[in-house]
């Protein structure tokens, strides 16, 4: 009988031996009291908490041009003066500035004014008056930003910077760059609206990402930057009319066409502004996006998927 | 003098007795209500099927068994029905890994062999439930109803040597020459 | 009856026992600290999920192959209160509230399995 058992038992234990893996994690708050959650694993705690150091770094850097009530939107400099910003502040808006430019009429960083108004409004119950957006449109249409030497920057005009759209895209770009430098090749980065991935030590080495607008739906992905722009973050209902936080350089309405754009891009910079701005776009005009800038998308609608880059697989269950 | 036939009353009375007995035994074991999944049955028909295998021969085991089955399903009514279909395979699957215990592996008493008998009648019902369930949720049940079936398998295999021993058939055997 | 062969078949079956037992035991002890979802399955398509961390009693009317069914859920637990199958095995299960009972309706091809929420990594 002992014969038996002995090995029995031991195939037993050892099955239920569970494999342990190397994994580092760490959840802090940054970047406009974004909770930011950081898995990596590979490397050390040390890591983790050398990535915490710059996010909060940059955090603070942006902090000390913030208007004091409207996160993200920035003054930069009082007085149409140049100012001399952190190198990372300085890239950040170079890129802004660039992006804006080539997404012209569905994305802005100066559209800080605007943004302003609407957030002093919408929790309120309010909108904004016609007067109010076009006075404050001017505004946004006469402020353009200037780059010089020695990370100089000028605002120039009246319109705040808004750096709500970007901010967090630029922050996964500079832990993609940390990860880069260290030869760290699985982690995961997640702020919700923007997430990096890298490799995750499975089988495919695909992370899944569930996507909650959405029944049971999503994605698997690695090696790219996930960037969502969604009314769930937030919505104003007035009137019966609904409201979302991106507002449309064109009109400066706080419009949206659809309700969800996630947008699957080697920078996540600009996988932030695009998600933003494909909300304002209509389908042919997202498409044409997806080449121009070699991204795919997935866009959704009253909780349906109205397109999918044929290279993305949406799964279920 | 006694007709040197294949068929032989005597014996077919026999048969006819003891599958009556396990389509008894099948009808009253149908009305305990099984754990989880519709249509898994203790096995206790088992007792009659050891014994013909272990006194009167393996197709005659066969007969019993596919009788039994066959006949209990037509009185309860489930005919052709999945439960039937699980019925079925148990009793084949169970049926078939006996005979080989019982005909090559001569190592295990007959209460061994009832318990492989109703392990692998239980497999053949659980097997047939997730094939048309399509599912293996299924399995969630398999630990406690292969317990349940291994304890069974104990009871009824001693059962059956016990009648076995009182010698009721090894009687008629020898009296009537079949 | 021979006592040789009467030794060979507890061989046979004290590991088979144990393989039961241990397997019985696994599947009972498996816990998981997540918070649970039930999974409606219709044949073998998802109809339904719901959240078993929301404890507000409520009913979902679910359509089967044959039939349906209505399932019962409050305070995070869930069972079958009615259901147009011959044996109502899925009724007589009553409650479950972890993840190692699943209620099988197998006349209607409805089964309900509890799992932990989170198999994904992010969520947006």
């Amino acid at each position: 009988m002992k014969k038996i058992i002995f090995p029995l038992l031991c195939c037993f234990s050892l099955a239920s031996c569970a494999k342990t893996e190397t994994v580092f994690e760490g959840n802090f708050q940054s970047l406009f009291d974004t909770n930011v959650s950081v898995r990596i694993y590979q490397g050390s705690d040390e890591n983790i908490q050398e990535l915490k150091g710059i996010l909060s770094t940059f955090s603070k850097e942006t902090d000390n041009y913030l208007e004091t009530d409207v996160p993200g939107v920035y003054t930069l400099n009082q007085s149409n003066n140049p100012v001399t910003v952190s190198s990372n502040l300085y890239k950040c808006l170079q890129k802004g500035d660039e992006i804006s430019k080539s997404l012209d009429s569905y994305f802005s960083i100066c559209l800080g004014s605007l943004s302003k108004l609407w957030k002093e409004k919408l929790p309120n119950g309010t909108i904004p008056t016609t007067d109010e957006i076009n006075s404050e449109l001017l505004k946004f249409q006469n402020t353009s930003i200037t780059f010089a030497e020695n990370n100089q920057v000028t605002r120039n005009g009246e319109s705040e910077i808004d750096l709500g759209g970007i901010a967090k895209g630029y922050a996964i770009d500079m832990c993609a760059n940390y990860f880069k430098e260290k030869q760290i090749t699985q982690y995961i980065v997640d702020t919700t609206s923007s997430i990096l991935l890298g490799e995750k030590p499975s089988e495919d080495g695909n992370y899944i990402i569930k996507i909650k607008a959405l029944q049971n739906s999503f994605i698997k992905a690695k090696n790219i930057c996930v960037s969502t722009s969604s009314i769930e973050h937030q919505l104003y209902v007035v009137d019966g009319k609904r409201y979302s936080h991106i507002i449309s350089p064109e009109t400066g309405q706080a419009a949206f066409i659809n309700d969800t754009c996630i947008v699957l891009s080697e920078s996540g910079t600009l996988g932030d502004a695009l998600a933003t701005s494909m909300m304002l776009m209509s389908l042919p005009e997202i498409i044409s996006m997806e080449e121009e800038f070699n991204v795919k998308a997935i866009v959704i609608r009253d909780s349906k998927v109205i397109y999918q880059n044929e290279d993305i697989n949406i799964f279920h269950g | 003098m006694m007709k040197e036939s294949k068929f032989n009353v005597h014996k077919m009375t026999v048969l006819s007795i003891l599958t009556a007995g396990a389509i008894v035994i099948g009808i009253l074991e149908s009305l305990i209500p099984s754990i989880g999944i519709p249509g898994v049955k203790l096995g206790l028909s088992n007792i009659v099927i050891l014994v013909v295998l272990y006194e009167l021969g393996i197709w005659e085991a066969l007969l019993v068994s596919l009788s039994r089955v066959l006949i209990v399903s037509l009185v309860r009514g489930t005919f052709l029905s999945m439960g039937f279909v699980m019925s079925l395979s148990g009793a084949l699957l169970s049926l078939g890994i006996m005979i080989l215990f019982f005909l090559l592996i001569r190592k295990f008493s007959i209460i061994g062999v009832s318990v492989i008998g109703a392990l692998f009648h239980v497999f053949g019902q659980i097997g047939v439930a997730m094939i048309y369930l399509s599912t293996a949720y299924v399995l969630y049940y398999l630990p406690i109803i292969a317990l349940s079936a291994i304890i069974t398998g104990v009871i009824v295999g001693v059962s059956a040597q016990l009648i076995i021993n009182t010698k009721v058939i090894s009687k008629q055997k020898e009296k009537y020459k079949f | 009856m021979d006592k040789k062969k009467l030794r060979n078949d507890l061989f046979l079956i004290i590991p088979l026992l144990l393989a039961a037992v241990v397997a019985l035991i696994i599947l009972l002890t498996r816990k998981t600290n997540q918070p649970l979802v039930a999974k409606v399955y219709v044949s073998d398509a998802i109809v339904e999920t719901i959240d078993l961390s929301d404890k507000t009693e409520r009913d979902y009317t679910i359509k089967g192959k044959n039939g349906e069914l209505v399932i019962h859920v409050h305070d995070g637990k869930i069972k079958v209160s009615k259901s147009n199958c011959p044996h109502q095995d899925c009724v007589n299960q009553g409650e479950v509230s972890d993840i190692n009972h699943p209620i099988i309706c197998a006349y209607n091809e409805v089964y309900i399995v509890i799992n932990g929420q989170a198999n994904h990594d992010a969520e947006i």
